[in-house]
């Protein structure tokens, strides 16, 4: 029987990246050598997919609570930072980021302290949605919500691999535009 | 000429990042957010430094090829699949078209997509490389 609760991780990360390489060919598609890169660029992601890639069903725990509430902290703290101190979202997001890799060395032997940094720093990048685009703090609260529960099946999935966060942050921005676009029509 | 900079700081920012997160042990958080509030930082506070263009991209690669230096050495051995990713961040980064635009994560997706496509192919390359030598032998 496959593994149905560790896969699903992949199948967002595929969904997601190629959701984004498609935009981008979209984008692109009178450019011919952008075109060719870009085809070429999706046919190798796809390779990177097809190879064998371990992922254990994720166990949940309690405190996953607090990592959803971390994502969605360092989402409101970087948007918040960016709307109101008119700070660029990249200052913004490296700040919150830069004030929770602290946690750690409050209580070194603490594993929840070494589990916010990477939740607060993906929600952080959740939080670089440009405002016109989000409208307000209702849109990051969810999008931090979403961030967090995305992070929380993920998991197992992809550690150590550069990018992981922040495709786990774009996930939880299209989530919530797909929820509010649902909840509107 | 300006995406020659970009490229340049694509590359500054992957190897900076991987050399703090692995070899000084900081950390993929800190490193990566070390990095991205200076780079930032310093064009908040020289915004007249260079053109328009450069003030608002360069910040925005630095952070995304950031998140390519988050990656663990246990897992990215070669500095040079860092180096390369680093390098292509900047192309996919200026080809993402504006769909997504404005859209939290899709720097760390770009940067996602560049170290996944650079980690086929240099395992493609070690593989050819190994069974090269095993013929030789």
């Amino acid at each position: 029987m496959p593994n149905l609760p560790g896969r699903l991780p992949l199948v967002i990360f595929i969904l997601l990246h190629f959701s984004f390489l498609t935009a981008a060919l979209v984008d692109n598609i009178q450019n011919e050598i952008a075109t060719f890169f870009l085809v070429f660029l999706t046919i190798i992601t796809g390779m990177f997919y097809r190879s064998k890639i371990n992922l254990p069903s994720p166990k949940f725990k309690p405190g996953d609570i607090l990592s959803i509430a971390a994502a969605t902290l360092g989402a409101l703290a970087t948007f918040g930072m960016h709307l109101e101190f008119n700070m660029s979202a990249v200052l913004a997001a490296g700040i919150t980021g830069l004030m929770s890799s602290v946690i750690p060395y409050i209580n070194p032997k603490s594993d929840l302290g070494k589990e916010l940094p990477p939740a607060i720093y993906c929600g952080a990048f959740a939080g670089m949605t440009a405002p016109l685009l989000a409208g307000g703090y209702i849109f990051i609260l969810l999008a931090g919500i979403t961030t967090g529960s995305l992070l929380i099946i993920s998991k197992n999935a992809f550690n150590g691999f550069g990018g992981k966060l922040g495709t786990i942050a774009f996930g939880g921005v299209s989530l919530s535009f797909l929820i509010l676009l649902l909840l509107n029509s | 000429m300006n995406f020659f900079i970009l490229i340049i700081c694509g590359l500054a920012g992957a190897l900076s990042t991987f050399y703090l997160n692995n070899r000084l042990g900081l950390g993929g958080v800190l490193a990566s957010s070390a990095i991205s509030v200076i780079s930032a930082g310093f064009f908040f506070l020289l915004p007249g430094l260079t053109s328009s263009y450069l003030t608002a991209n360069i910040p925005l690669v630095i952070m995304g090829t950031s998140f390519i230096g988050m990656a663990s050495q246990k897992l990215i051995q070669n500095a040079w699949v860092i180096a390369i990713s680093g390098l292509l961040f900047p192309v996919i980064f200026l080809l993402s078209g504006s769909f997504f635009e404005g859209y939290g994560g899709s720097l760390g997706t770009t940067a996602a997509i560049s170290l996944s496509a650079v980690y086929v192919i240099s395992r493609f390359l070690i593989r050819n490389k190994t069974s090269g030598t095993a013929v030789k032998k």
